[in-house]
């Protein structure tokens, strides 16, 4: 089985040397934790093997993305990526929903300089069906135009589509598609995701093949962050949290050190 | 019930906790949280009625069976023999399409014949399971080949994707469908990070619960039964690994 570099490099070893290529996985942790910066890291790592990439933004407007990430230093332009932020709810009613199907196209993030203005009529609507079938004819006309396929995916996040995004159909089952089309289509996928109740199981969780939780603890007056792996189908891992650091350069794991160690 | 009565389970260690193994053709749970080995331990519960010349059946409700397939040689489990279900619904298309129910035919096949790349949903329909049609599957199946052995990995998947909006009335029906059928069954439910009775525990003649702790240097493994109607049962809790070439490996058993 293939590996694919998560970008990451302490990282890649507590992973025994990377994702197993082609299979759809979970980044987990609270706000705050890093879980955007770890998926574009994931992404560049794509681009400097002369991969072809998607960031699908689900939750932060991509100009904003784009900005955080040129904080880093990261040069993000040839991604490519799906802005499915919802719009501001027109308040007019009456006012026609759209389906971000129809009004919405990829874009390569060289583009994106703004944030999107909301539509004047109507008001777009996300739902992961209309997200899976725009990724869906995206990777049929790249493959047209190009000869070439995608091999890395970041959706961030599914947390706002798990908690309003599924109006009347059964989430789970809309997840459980979602999760069946990524892992047909043979790409890497990050999902990023906030875990609900604890008494409940998340279903992007529950069919990931993998979950890399992000941890972030106050330790007397300063952060103290670490990453875990939880579950990691098909191979062995490191089952430490390790100590991890979010610098000027982006995210680093010491995956030698012992978390909390240096309270 | 006499001990000769029992069905070894094939790991070491988890026949002694169970006083001489399950009691046949009755459906068991087998828990625990994400990542604890249940898949891993409920394939050598099949192994072990291999290399006994039954016939056993994996049913694939939440991972694509190329993947199971990888992981398990991965592990270094040799599960060719292994007659698998693949009862994974397809890509859905959300749009007027013809909508199939799986058929046998189709889709038991030995471990090993399975192709290392992922089946493809076909382009013009999409192949949905209900826990009716998985039903009216196994029921055939199991009138033709006679299956001592069965895990249904998982019925927390067939639950959440197969029974919309009945659950509970479903999950009964199921359950004792499998008992009828005189099949011993591993029924492997997921379990979240913190959690009460749920109904299939309350309906499955015993759990097999697996353990994970989170400790900051490690995951702490272990396995405890937590129920067994008809015989006693050891009641601590032991300490296990998942290790390569074996599975599930109980340290220091009964």
């Amino acid at each position: 089985m293939d590996r694919v570099s998560t970008g990451v490099k302490g990282l890649d070893n507590m992973l025994n040397g990377g994702l197993i290529a082609g299979r759809p996985y979970v980044v987990t942790g609270d706000p705050g934790t890093g879980k955007t910066t770890l998926g574009i890291q994931f992404l560049l790592e794509g681009i400097r093997n002369d991969e072809n990439v998607i960031l699908c933004a689900l939750d932060e407007p991509p100009s904003e993305i784009k900005a955080n990430a040129q904080g880093f230093g990261f040069d993000i332009d040839s991604v490519r990526i799906l802005d499915a932020v919802p719009d501001i709810r027109s308040l007019r009613r009456g006012g026609p929903i759209l389906d971000i199907g129809t009004v919405l196209d990829f874009q390569t993030m060289r583009d994106v300089r703004e944030i999107r203005p909301s539509r004047r009529m109507g008001t777009v609507e996300v739902s992961i069906h209309s997200v899976q079938k725009m990724l869906n004819q995206e990777a049929q006309d790249f493959y047209e135009d190009e000869g070439e396929s995608y091999s890395r995916v970041v959706v961030d996040s599914m947390t706002a589509l798990k908690m309003f995004g599924m109006g009347g159909e059964d989430h789970r089952i809309l997840i459980q598609s979602f999760m069946r089309f990524l892992a047909e289509w043979e790409v890497t996928a990050l999902i990023i995701t906030e875990l609900q109740e604890p008494e409940e199981i998340d279903t992007d969780v529950f069919l990931s093949r993998g979950e890399i939780r992000l941890r972030k603890e106050q330790s007397k007056n300063r952060m103290v962050r670490g990453v875990s792996i939880e579950k990691m189908r098909g191979t062995n891992f490191d089952e430490s949290i390790r100590p991890m650091r979010i610098s000027s350069s982006g995210i680093e794991v010491d995956n030698k050190g012992r978390f909390g160690a240096d309270k | 019930m006499k001990k000769s009565e029992r069905l070894k389970t094939g790991i070491d260690g988890l026949d002694g906790m169970l006083t001489g193994g399950l009691i046949p053709g009755r459906p068991y749970v087998l828990s625990g949280p994400a990542g604890s080995g249940k898949t891993t331990l409920g394939m050598q519960f099949l192994l072990g009625g291999l290399t006994k010349g039954e016939r056993v059946l994996f049913v694939a409700l939440e991972e694509p069976v190329n993947e199971i397939r990888l992981n398990m040689e991965a592990l270094g489990l040799d599960v060719g023999g292994v007659e698998v279900l693949d009862a994974n619904s397809d890509i859905r298309r959300y749009e007027p399409s013809p909508v199939m129910e799986i058929s046998p035919k189709r889709w038991v096949q030995r471990m090993r014949d399975i192709s290392v790349d992922i089946r493809k949903t076909t382009r013009f329909k999409s192949i949905v399971v209900s826990v009716h049609s998985l039903q009216t599957t196994l029921q055939h199946e199991m009138r033709k080949k006679n299956y001592s052995r069965l895990v249904i990995d998982s019925l927390t998947a067939l639950r959440f994707f197969c029974m919309v909006g009945e659950e509970v009335g479903l999950l009964r029906s199921f359950i004792r469908f499998l008992s009828e059928s005189k099949v011993t069954t591993l029924l492997v439910v997921e379990t979240p990070e913190v959690y009460g009775l749920t109904p299939e525990i309350f309906l499955a003649r015993g759990e097999i619960r697996l353990h994970k702790i989170r400790e900051s240097n490690r995951i702490k493994r272990m396995i405890s039964v937590e129920k067994f109607r008809g015989s006693g049962h050891e009641e601590k809790t032991f300490q296990m690994e998942i290790k390569k070439g074996k599975g599930v490996v109980i340290l220091a058993p009964p």
